[in-house]
């Protein structure tokens, strides 16, 4: 701490110079964050209507390439479910488009459930679909309302919307649920009665192992959604490449301050000033740097949430802001390490010229 | 008990050919409240010295005691300690540091110490006459306030031997008889030692007793 004051105090003397350094921070960090938010809102709109489920694992067949689409069951040729009847539910699911009097057409991801299993989404409006043709459909389709009619897939059967969900998407398309029965109806034909895509399962459930079926873990489900992997990854490494880079933009910065000042260390170096103290210097002017570049890229990002438009997958998420965070500040603080052994090897003679 | 003791002090560069000797066998004792000049040729060795003294660098041979204990041969971090808490420096150039006030140069010493200096930093300068330029950046000051607020500067915190390298080369004459003139009274008044390197007469006319360096040697005059 007692070095704290001569961080301070070069810092406040140089503004300019580390006022450079500091918006270099904050472009940085806000980039990071813009990333990680969009990085978040688009893994969010991948899989949100799955997270609400909270179950365990899943079953689809074998032949499907661990893509939910593709998967077709027939409930009469599964094996043995153990466990209560509560933690076990019916899934159907396919890629369909909504059509309506008021709205445009628009993608939509279609789940076929029974609405008394734990696979029933949480309404924000409206009442769960009770009767024949009715459903309910995430509000992030533009235009929906309550009580509007839609079509599905072009079909001439008219839907009734009684609910609307909020953050139920999959695949990046709003979510729209409907009865396993008008699911089956509209995928397969009035004569279809047992086919599904999958059985989500929860704790306590499980099925007999079956040569024509693949049991998922519901993050492996989701790491096999189509697209989903490569677009974390992506993220992953464009996030983690600017973390290498605010390290050696850091590291850059300080080596050539410390270059400049090697007069002045000497100087203090002569004067009985230790190298470790101006390497806690340096430290302490580091962290400082990275708090407020940082902190400005937060405050940066959080306006920015503002202005953005609803149609940008975007997402907050406290505790990747948090990660992100602190290993931004502890890279500021490794880039400075590059500099401690050019401090440590400034010799108090060069302050007086040699001798 | 000598303040400082040098018993065959031999200061060595390079290594085989190209191996000079720049102090051969020095011998001194330095007194308290002493006010001690080096002189000599360019290249004679006086910096050498003065900065083996100083603990700035190790001799190659020889002892050199501090208060009667063996300062020659100390970790880098034992030698900062020393030149923090005994040692002052008035360098050739400032021995300021360029991003601090003159009042900053001063409030540094108390905060890496913890505690307030014994010397208040304003009856320095004011009695160097540097009071007003208190609150402006070394930068800013002319050569001779700048080396006024470097003596202010070595001589806080009562350390109890000063060194001094050409304290008075980028002064005119006037300035550089001041200067001598209060390093003088300095001894005398605070019991402070002070070894001076200086080519100037007029200025070595201030001290004790004057030593002249040629060739590694130390002679008296």
């Amino acid at each position: 701490m007692r070095t704290l004051y001569l961080a301070i105090k070069e810092m406040k003397h140089a503004k300019l110079r580390y006022s450079l350094i500091i918006f270099t921070l904050f472009l940085i960090a806000y980039l990071i964050y813009f990333l990680t938010g969009l990085a978040y809102g688009l893994a969010n709109n991948n899989r949100s209507a799955i997270d609400h489920w909270d179950a365990n694992r899943i079953v689809i067949s074998q032949y499907a390439n661990k893509n939910l689409a593709a998967s077709e069951l027939q409930t009469k040729s599964l094996p043995t479910i153990k466990g209560d009847q509560q933690d076990h539910a019916y899934l159907g699911q396919m890629m369909g488009v909504v059509s309506g009097a008021q709205i445009e057409k628009q993608n939509t991801s279609v789940f076929g459930i029974d609405f008394d299993d734990f696979l029933k989404p949480t309404l924000t409006k409206g009442r769960l679909p009770k009767a024949t043709r009715e459903v309910a459909v995430d509000d992030s389709l533009q235009g929906i309302k309550l009580n509007q009619e839609i079509k599905l897939n072009g079909r001439s059967e008219k839907y009734k919307v009684v609910g609307l969900t909020n953050d139920h998407r999959y695949n990046t398309q709003p979510v729209t649920y409907l009865s396993l029965k008008d699911f089956r109806q509209m995928r397969y034909g009035p004569a279809a009665n047992d086919q599904i895509n999958a059985v989500v399962l929860r704790d306590g459930a499980s099925i007999k192992k079956d040569d024509q079926l693949t049991n998922l873990t519901i993050k492996q489900l989701i790491d096999n959604i189509p697209g989903y992997g490569p677009q974390v990854k992506t993220f992953a490494l464009m996030i983690g490449a600017l973390l290498i880079i605010v390290a050696f933009i850091v590291g850059i910065f300080m080596y050539i301050i410390t270059i400049e000042k090697t007069t002045v260390y000497g100087v203090m170096r002569t004067q009985g000033i230790s190298g470790g103290q101006l390497v806690s210097s340096l430290m302490w002017q580091s962290l400082f740097l990275g708090l407020i570049g940082v902190g400005a890229g937060f405050i940066g990002n959080l306006l920015t949430t503002l202005v953005l438009p609803v149609s940008v997958p975007y997402a907050n998420n406290s505790l990747l802001i948090g990660a992100f965070s602190a290993v931004l500040l502890l890279m500021t603080v490794v880039g400075a390490l590059f500099s401690i052994w050019r401090i440590l090897k400034i010799d108090p003679l060069d302050a007086i010229g040699g001798a | 008990m000598s303040l400082m003791r040098l018993e065959q002090i031999t200061k060595r560069f390079g290594s085989g050919d190209q191996q000079t000797t720049a102090l051969k066998q020095i011998d001194l004792t330095i007194e308290k409240g002493q006010f001690i000049g080096l002189t000599g040729p360019s290249g004679s060795g006086k910096t050498t010295l003065l900065t083996i003294m100083g603990s700035l660098q190790s001799p190659s041979d020889g002892q050199l005691y501090f208060k009667d204990q063996e300062i020659g041969h100390l970790t880098e971090k034992e030698r900062s300690a020393l030149r923090f808490n005994d040692f002052g420096f008035i360098l050739q150039s400032s021995n300021l540091v360029s991003f601090l006030t003159v009042s900053e140069q001063f409030e540094l010493v108390d905060r890496l110490r913890k505690t307030a200096s014994p010397n208040k930093a304003d009856d320095l300068l004011k009695e160097l006459g540097v009071l007003d330029q208190r609150r402006q950046y070394p930068a800013s000051l002319s050569g001779g306030q700048r080396q006024r607020v470097a003596i202010a500067r070595a001589l806080y915190g009562q350390p109890a031997l000063i060194f001094a390298d050409e304290p008075t080369a980028s002064l005119d004459s006037k300035r550089a008889i001041q200067v001598a003139e209060q390093l003088s009274a300095i001894t005398k008044k605070t019991g402070q030692t002070i070894v001076m390197v200086s080519h100037d007469e007029r200025v070595l006319a201030y001290t004790d007793q004057v030593y002249i360096m040629r060739d590694g040697q130390l002679t008296d005059k």
